[in-house]
């Protein structure tokens, strides 16, 4: 909720800031001469110029999420008559993402849209666990190991409240906002194995038993999109976008929480109608 | 078709001596030909061999199965038969790669010449084991004919048979024309469970037990060797009847506790304390258990119960208030303790006592390697390496200090309180010697084995002046030890001697010449530990000596009780530098109450051979570093006091001449004696010197 709030208030200022450009300009006073009509001021009418107004849009991007970091998840296990724990730490890196969205224009330079994003990425895990030893209590045996094979995957639909503003006939920037819908399906760490043998002292890594878990939770977007149009409908353009979520994951010793998302930069096709 | 693994057998026994193919000489016995072939030669040569033997018939593919790690390689087994019927034991696996064979392992049977219709059908041989296996047990299916290696003529035909019980699975073979049971064992496979236990003293602990049908049993598979401890349930009988070998035991005598989570310290303790023995030696010296090739390590518990002393207690002392490992049995037994008030000092379940359990399983150790013969200074030293480790061990696990579960120099003092049974710091304060010069009884057996547990305490004290340092009360020689931070070494040192280096009748300067040359073979000539072990001999008097010497004990000596007129028992020895001496002839001097001699009596060389026969093989050459003594009864011809003394004549092995003359022993009297025999002194006889038998 904490994170709808300024949310709402830049969807709020965008909209504002959209009706407020598709409103015709009114006289500041009794002398002054009216306002040249130019085709940038009103993208949805056609102008004297015969520029035909903007009824919709796609972009499709190739991303890169720069959101990185760790995260960690952890359980304990009974063992040898006594407790033992193994914690994971999982590496969420940056990496590629794809983008598409789409929406038409409402009113004025205000337009409604929708967009889809998916990022995947290998999380590769580092397992420590404190194995019990067979004969003794509190001497527990620390081994470690690396658990490669996990993997990230968000997908998103993003929902977009879009402010167009055109400048000049070939650069279109928009900002947009509005709710996103993740689903996130993360690999985890369920239980592992370790192999030890007499007299126990010492205990390896030996492998490590996966899962996943996919849970799916509601956060927001955030971001500005720059395209240049080649020709009246076919462009190239840059977007940066916020979109995330924090999300809980069920995982063997308990909920982990997780941040999806992050921010985006990214680039690709524009098209206009 | 048989005929092939028997003609081929001679070429199979050729194949042993080509280096690349080996075989176990002790399956000639069975004229088994135990293939291990994984050179190149050998494998062509072998690998023809089986081929024919599978084309005879004699070798029958089973299955084929793949190798999980390394995808390439296939493993076929192959069993053997005889006109058909399958041979116990033969088998063997081959290892191919595509059609490429790479190793063949595996055991036939050559010469069988066997008749294979049995005269007992099938059903009839059920009916057998049925009969053997009792009521509560089934057959499962029909009995299986094989070929048995062994039996009179080589090779038995017997049938083979699964018995289902409840707390079992056994395997029973029997002769398939007599019936008789040739051999049965237990094919149960069971599961490793580590459980808690509360030992005597109520501290908890990890047990490693197994679990069978629903409850844990004291059956440590977590170790190499097996360890299983028993639970007589207070039934002195049945585990008399067991240490006499007239009843073995059961898997269902082994203790037993239904949820892992075990309450009985005596049990708990005793199979603990097991375990962490073995990886005591295993971690500290290397060695594999008491044999070394992971001897299975029995223990009994409650073999009687301790509210029953008052009535059992005359009878079977043993199993109240000590411990003993049972050389016969190769196992250790544990005493249920006293009841409180019946003794000076309060007796627990003896298991409790880590270093007792070790000392224990020590004895097993000596078994083994110097089979330390339990008399005399040897007797005391297989003692003293028991107390040695059982110390060490002690220091092992517990943290030094005092107190239950505290590792000090004390024996058992965590079950035996207060103070435990012996201190290897203060051997003088629990009656035993801390210097040779107070040593005890040799040569007098029926005194507690000429004093193994007494003059134990003078290897233990050199023991703990290496480690610990400092002043030995009797000679006063200071020793610098190793310091406790160090006791490995000395840990170290004693094992390697006394294991590697000593023999049955080592004494106690052996084990000073043993243990120095561990010392310098371990940590170099000069060494600080060799100089602190050098030290603790020299403070307990253990040092080479210089000439031939007689010493007595007791000295000075009272009557013995009942004898009339009046005798005394003693002992007398002679010990010898470190060069032999022969003895040719001897007197015995007699001398009454005011020092005047009464009476010689002379021995000859066959004399002494008679007389002196108490501390090792009776010679009138006494070895280099050794001594010969006699346990006799001396008569002052009536009198009630007095003394005596002995010359010895006699010969150094360098061929010179030496005459040694002892001090004089007080024969000691008592008042109303003397007085008696002052005023007929016309009873006199002469005086005597006999042997005590």
């Amino acid at each position: 909720m904490s994170r709808t709030c300024p949310v709402a208030i830049a969807l709020t200022m965008l909209i504002a800031c959209a009706v407020h450009a598709q409103a015709p300009e009114a006289p500041e006073g009794p002398e002054a001469p009216p306002a040249p009509h130019t085709p940038e001021a009103s993208p949805t009418r056609r102008g004297p110029s015969g520029v035909s107004p903007l009824r919709g849009y796609v972009s499709m991007n190739g991303a890169y999420q720069l959101a990185s970091g760790d995260f960690a998840s952890g359980a304990s296990t009974r063992v040898h008559a006594e407790e033992g724990r193994f914690d994971t730490t999982y590496a969420l890196p940056r990496g590629p993402a794809f983008d598409v969205a789409g929406g038409a224009v409402l009113w004025g330079r205000l337009a409604i849209g929708a967009g889809l994003s998916r990022f995947s990425v290998a999380t590769p895990g580092a397992l420590t666990a404190r194995v019990p030893h067979p004969f003794f209590f509190n001497r527990h045996r620390t081994i470690g190991g690396e658990v490669a094979g996990l993997t990230r995957t968000e997908q998103a639909v993003h929902v977009q409240v879009r402010g167009l503003f055109p400048a000049g006939e070939r650069l279109l920037v928009m900002v947009f906002g509005g709710p996103s819908f993740f689903q996130v399906t993360q690999g985890l760490v369920a239980d592992y194995s370790y192999t030890d043998g007499y007299p126990y002292d010492e205990a390896s890594f030996r492998s490590a038993i996966t899962g996943s878990a996919s849970v799916s939770k509601t956060g927001v977007n955030l971001g500005a999109d720059v395209a240049f149009f080649f020709t009246r409908q076919l462009g190239a353009g840059g977007m940066i976008r916020y979109a995330g979520a924090t999300v809980s994951l069920p995982a063997v010793g308990g909920a982990t929480e997780v941040h999806a998302g992050g921010a985006n930069i990214g680039g690709g096709l524009r098209l206009r109608f | 078709m048989k005929r092939a693994i028997l003609a081929t057998a001679i070429v199979g026994l050729g194949l042993q001596w080509n280096g690349a193919a080996r075989q176990d000489p002790v399956a000639d016995q069975a004229a088994a030909l135990r293939i291990s072939a994984s050179g190149d030669a050998a494998i062509r040569q072998w690998d023809a061999l089986v081929d024919q033997w599978q084309g005879a018939g004699e070798l029958r593919r089973m299955r084929v199965t793949t190798d999980t790690l390394l995808p390439d390689r296939t493993h076929e087994r192959l069993q053997q038969y005889h006109d058909g019927v399958p041979v116990f034991g033969g088998a063997v696996t081959r290892q191919l790669r595509g059609p490429v064979t790479m190793s063949i392992f595996g055991t036939v049977y050559t010469g069988i010449s066997l008749e294979t219709t049995p005269r007992l059908s099938p059903d009839e041989a059920r009916d057998v084991v049925e009969r053997l296996a009792g009521a509560d047990a089934s057959v499962d299916g029909l009995p299986q004919l094989i070929v048995l290696p062994g039996g009179g003529s080589g090779y038995t035909l017997c049938y083979r048979a699964t018995v289902v019980r409840v707390d079992d699975e056994l395997v029973y073979v029997i002769d398939a024309n007599t019936g008789d049971q040739v051999f049965r064992y237990s094919n149960l496979k069971r599961q490793a469970s580590v459980g808690r236990g509360t030992g005597v003293l109520g501290d908890t602990k990890k047990i490693s037990a197994t679990q069978t049908a629903g409850a844990f049993f004291a059956d440590d598979r977590l170790r190499p060797p097996a360890i299983l401890t028993y639970d007589m349930r207070g039934d002195p009988v049945r585990t008399v009847d067991y240490l006499m070998g007239r009843r073995s035991l059961s898997a269902a005598d082994i203790a037993v506790d239904t949820d892992n989570d075990w309450t009985d310290g005596a049990a708990v303790d005793a199979h603990v304390y097991a375990g962490w023995v073995y990886d005591y030696y295993f971690k500290r010296f290397g060695r594999s258990g008491l044999d070394d090739r992971n001897l299975p390590i029995v223990s009994l518990v409650h073999p009687v119960r301790r509210e029953a002393f008052a009535i059992l207690g005359r009878d079977y002392r043993l199993f109240f208030a000590n411990a003993f490992w049972s050389s016969a049995r190769r196992a250790m037994v544990y005493g249920v303790g006293l009841p409180r008030g019946t003794a000076r000092q309060d007796v627990n379940f003896v298991s409790g006592a880590l270093d007792i359990v070790a000392h224990e399983l020590t004895h097993g150790v000596t078994d083994f390697t110097s089979d330390l013969v339990y008399l005399n200074e040897s007797g005391a030293l297989n003692e003293a390496f028991s107390d040695i480790l059982g110390t060490g061990t002690e220091f092992f696990y517990h943290p030094p200090g005092s107190g239950f579960l505290r590792a000090d120099y004390l024996i058992g003092e965590d079950v035996v309180t207060p103070g435990g049974v012996r201190s290897m710091q203060f051997p003088a304060d629990y009656r035993q010697p801390d210097h040779v010069r107070l040593r005890c009884c040799v040569g007098d057996w029926d005194n507690d084995g000429g004093g193994v547990h007494i003059n134990s305490g003078i290897p233990n004290h050199a023991f703990y002046l290496s480690i610990e340092g400092g002043r030995n009360r009797t000679s006063g020689l200071t020793v610098d030890g190793v310091g406790s931070a160090n006791r490995e070494q000395i840990e170290r040192v004693f094992y390697r001697a006394f294991v590697f280096m000593l023999a049955p009748l080592s004494n106690f300067l052996s084990a000073r010449a043993a243990t120095i040359r561990s010392a310098r073979d371990l940590y170099g000539a000069g060494s600080r530990v060799e100089r602190a072990v050098t030290q603790a001999w020299d403070a307990v008097g253990v040092a080479p000596r210089r000439t031939v010497e007689v010493n007595f004990w007791p000295n000075p000596v009272s009557p013995t009780p009942g004898c009339r007129p009046a005798c005394w028992d003693f002992v007398t020895s002679v010990l010898t530098p470190s060069i032999a001496y022969t003895v040719g002839s001897f007197d015995v001097l007699f001398y009454d109450a005011s020092g005047r001699l009464t009476g010689i009596q002379r021995g000859s060389a066959g004399d002494f051979v008679r007389l002196f026969n108490r501390c090792g093989p009776a010679a009138t050459r006494v070895p280099p570093d050794n001594e010969a003594c006699s346990f006799a009864r001396a008569a002052l011809g009536g009198r009630s006091a007095g003394a005596i003394g002995f010359v010895f004549r006699g010969t150094l092995a360098d061929g010179t001449r030496l005459d040694v003359a002892s001090d004089r022993l007080a024969l000691r009297g008592t008042a109303s004696l003397d007085e008696t025999h002052e005023r007929d002194a016309m009873r006199f006889a002469p005086p005597l010197l006999t042997s005590v038998r």
